[in-house]
């Protein structure tokens, strides 16, 4: 059996649980601390603009022709250039998203649930699990997809459905009090993430039988986790109000804590953030795999499976002292939005263009 | 398959079965822990006076010895910031306290007065506490005065505290239940202030400390909910009584269910009108300038104890009756605002939000005055449209036939 291809239903769940990742922990209260109460207006914008972004990718995508993206690469812009490009784009951006993914992981899990277990420990399972499933080929993931994609729907539904008798949607009004500058302020950051990042799926497009449907794939899962986002963000803000989210670090989670029916449908917090277990390892199998396959490319390695115990090592490393304390985190974080563009709008349009270039120049 | 690969195979399944096995860094075995139901804090000599009350577990299984010792355990320690005292009671007990189970915190009038929003930091930032207790101020006791007390009803006194809490809060108007998470909200906004519900203990202290508290009938000492506390940012500045309390209800929706008495239109004596829903709209607007709101209170009621001598069955008697309970109903609401505006100054019903929500350009530059504004420029104006149905089991009070 061919382990790495996909199916399209497989590929749209890995996709949406990919994008759920660890946004859905900080996003209500990075939104709601620039956008106030119409950060649910501000994925309205994010989707706009990711719908946009995927004309881009799909035209990426058209161009690739069969052959896989680092191929594309080294055939558009010669191999030394092309191998330069993708080890640059490789280390800079999947493997660093890698990094920070696990450590956001690991902070969530040592402030909220478990302060006093050290995170090198959740690093090694999460890590040992995608290294694993990576062994094993994308299918696997897929399939793993297919099954668990039921499980977060279904936990997020017994966590958030319950608390849209104690919403007050009042606290969503009024709408547009400072005018459109906030909501577009805050849509970059959930712009950069995790919705850009979709140009890593490119990866996939030589993973299907059938590529012509990887842009609608791209499209459903879009818009299926961006609903599911505002969803999320219009329920927290409107049962907690846009003070408090603000204030809090995972709003999400939070929010979960609340719930209480006639003292017993209550404190099954732990339950739903499970979700964030699931999603998460999903987001960290793209990644990974993303970057190995990009480093298998430059080095010309026949598998990139050489790769992921080395990788998972150095992941593991990077994780451990990526920022020393939580205030480095939020500055940091301010920077990433723009950091992340420049890989996931400037850099797609580029071999876009070139693309286009070259196909005029070869069929005048 | 050869020998090696075997030992290998059976290596990683015993790594495999170990991991399983491990509990995580972060156990808290139930032997170790002691289950927090309520706690309180103080503001003594400069400093935070910390009363954890917790259950004693051997008083919680099945063949107890009813009697022998009490079913609660109260400890007070007392440091200059909060966490720093629940660490160090660890110096009196035996077992290190758990906070997820915590459903009442009670504060005293000093913390009150200092401020709320420092104590509230602690219970938000830990990880262990759930944002889902209430939060009351003891008035004129210390709250380690009411979680020493035995209660009659419940074998844990933070659990009588609790429930009593919030079956008033559903059967009687004038209590309001504050949760932690609608206190934040309040505090947090600008339109609105914080309320918080007041305990008090009468009787005995001394005597309602002891087990004997509990062995006769009358208990020598109990606790009462009394009225609400008005805060103004997050400091308190003063109380209202049960009817200006039972306004505050009304307007702010809290009524699932209450009785109030009435005067009858014929005679000096009262009826009662049972209210079994009630909502209450605020419309915001303008005039001349000036903010004016609306309030319009739409309750249903039925009689539910009556004394007057006119005729039930007789339908003008009956819409007199409804008109009677308008009024009083009008008067309640209306008194209340004014004791709170002009008294407290403080918009614990959340008009300026309303403002807010239909003005916010003009609120941006009321908000900082808006205590101000709503003292001296705001006007209210209650309309109530209240509804009398039924009269229950009997029609007119017994008595011998005319």
């Amino acid at each position: 059996m061919d382990t790495s291809k996909l199916t399209i239903r497989q590929m749209t769940m890995w996709f949406i649980l990919y994008q759920l990742g660890s946004a859905f922990l900080v996003l209500p209260s990075n939104l709601a601390s620039i956008a106030k109460q119409d950060a649910w207006i501000s994925l309205c914008l994010v989707l706009a603009v990711q719908l946009l972004m995927i004309l881009v990718y799909g035209g990426i995508a058209k161009q690739l022709n069969g052959a896989s993206f680092d191929q594309h690469l080294q055939t558009l812009l010669g191999q030394w250039l092309g191998k330069l490009l993708l080890l640059l784009f490789t280390l800079m951006y999947p493997f660093l998203i890698l990094s920070l993914v696990l450590r956001d992981l690991g902070d969530y899990i040592t402030t909220v649930i478990l302060p006093e277990t050290p995170m090198e420990v959740i690093f090694v399972l999460m890590l040992g699990v995608v290294i694993y499933v990576l062994y094993c080929g994308v299918s696997t993931i897929g399939r793993a997809a297919e099954l668990l994609f039921f499980i977060v729907m279904g936990l997020l539904a017994l966590g958030y459905l319950p608390l849209i008798p104690s919403a007050n949607f009042t606290n969503l009004l009024p709408v547009f009090e400072f005018g459109w500058k906030p909501i577009v302020h805050a849509s970059f950051t959930n712009i950069a993430f995790p919705y850009i990042e979709s140009v890593l799926f490119l990866y996939f497009v030589s993973q299907t039988n059938r590529p012509e449907k990887w842009r609608a794939v791209v499209i459903k899962s879009s818009l299926i986790s961006g609903f599911l986002f505002m969803c999320v963000t219009l329920i927290v803000i409107a049962v907690l109000s846009q003070q408090v989210v603000t204030s809090l670090n995972f709003p999400s989670y939070f929010v979960v804590r609340t719930i209480s029916y006639s003292e017993f449908f209550e404190r099954f917090e732990i339950a739903v953030s499970v979700i964030w277990f699931i999603a998460i390892f999903f987001r960290m199998s793209l990644l990974m795999y993303v970057s190995a396959k990009g480093i298998a490319a430059v080095f010309q390695l026949k598998d990139y499976r050489s790769l992921l115990i080395p990788f998972g090592l150095i992941t593991f490393v990077i994780a451990g002292i990526l920022w020393p304390n939580t205030a480095i985190l939020i500055t940091t974080y301010r920077a990433w939005p723009f950091y992340s563009m420049f890989f996931g709008i400037i850099f797609p349009i580029l071999i876009w263009l070139t693309g286009l270039f070259k196909q005029r120049v070869s069929q005048p | 398959m050869n020998r090696g690969q075997r030992i290998i195979l059976a290596l990683t399944a015993c790594m495999m079965m170990l991991m399983c096995l491990t509990g995580c860094w972060n156990r808290r075995e139930l032997n170790a822990i002691s289950v927090v139901l309520a706690m309180g804090i103080d503001w003594v000599d400069d400093q935070y006076q910390l009363t954890v009350q917790v259950s004693d577990p051997s008083q919680m299984s099945m063949n107890r010895s009813v009697g022998q010792r009490s079913p609660s355990i109260v400890f007070t320690e007392k440091a200059p910031t909060i966490f720093e005292a629940l660490r160090k009671i660890t110096t009196k007990a035996s077992r290190r306290m758990y906070l997820s189970h915590m459903r009442i915190v009670i504060i005293n009038e000093e913390i009150a007065n200092r401020g709320i929003r420092m104590p509230l930091d602690f219970l938000f930032r830990d990880h262990e506490v759930r944002p889902d207790f209430y939060m009351a101020v003891a008035k004129g006791c210390d709250a380690k005065d009411v979680l020493a007390m035995v209660t009659p009803m419940e074998v844990l006194p933070a659990m009588d505290l609790y429930k009593s809490l919030s079956v008033s809060e559903h059967a009687w108007a004038p209590t309001s239940a504050v949760n932690v998470v609608d206190l934040m909200q309040m505090v947090t906004k600008d339109g609105v202030e914080p309320v918080l519900t007041g305990i008090t203990l009468i009787g005995n202290r001394e005597k309602g400390m002891k087990i004997d508290n509990v062995k006769q009938p009358r208990a020598y000492s109990e606790y009462k909910y009394t009225g609400i506390g008005v805060l103004l940012d997050d400091r308190i500045v003063g109380w209202l009584n049960e009817q200006d309390s039972k306004g505050y209800s009304y307007i702010t929706n809290n009524v699932d269910s209450t009785v109030g008495h009435v005067k009858c239109p014929d005679s000096k004596e009262n009826f009662v009108i049972e209210v079994y829903s009630s909502h209450a709209d605020i419309t915001p607007s303008i005039r001349n300038g000036k903010p004016k709101i609306t309030v319009v209170l739409r309750s249903e009621a039925n009689i539910g104890e009556y004394q007057c001598k006119a005729d039930l069955a007789d339908e003008k008697v009956f819409s007199q009756l409804q008109e009677q309970a308008r009024m009083e109903q009008k008067m309640t609401l209306e008194n209340g605002i004014k004791q709170v505006q002009h008294k407290y100054g403080s918009d614990i019903y959340g008009f300026g939000e309303a403002f807010h929500r239909k003005y916010p350009k003009l609120w941006q530059s009321w908000k900082k005055r808006w205590p101000e504004i709503f003292k001296n420029e705001l006007e209210v104006d209650v309309i109530v449209k209240s509804e009398l149905h039924k009269t229950g089991k009997i029609l007119n009070s017994i008595a011998k036939q005319p």
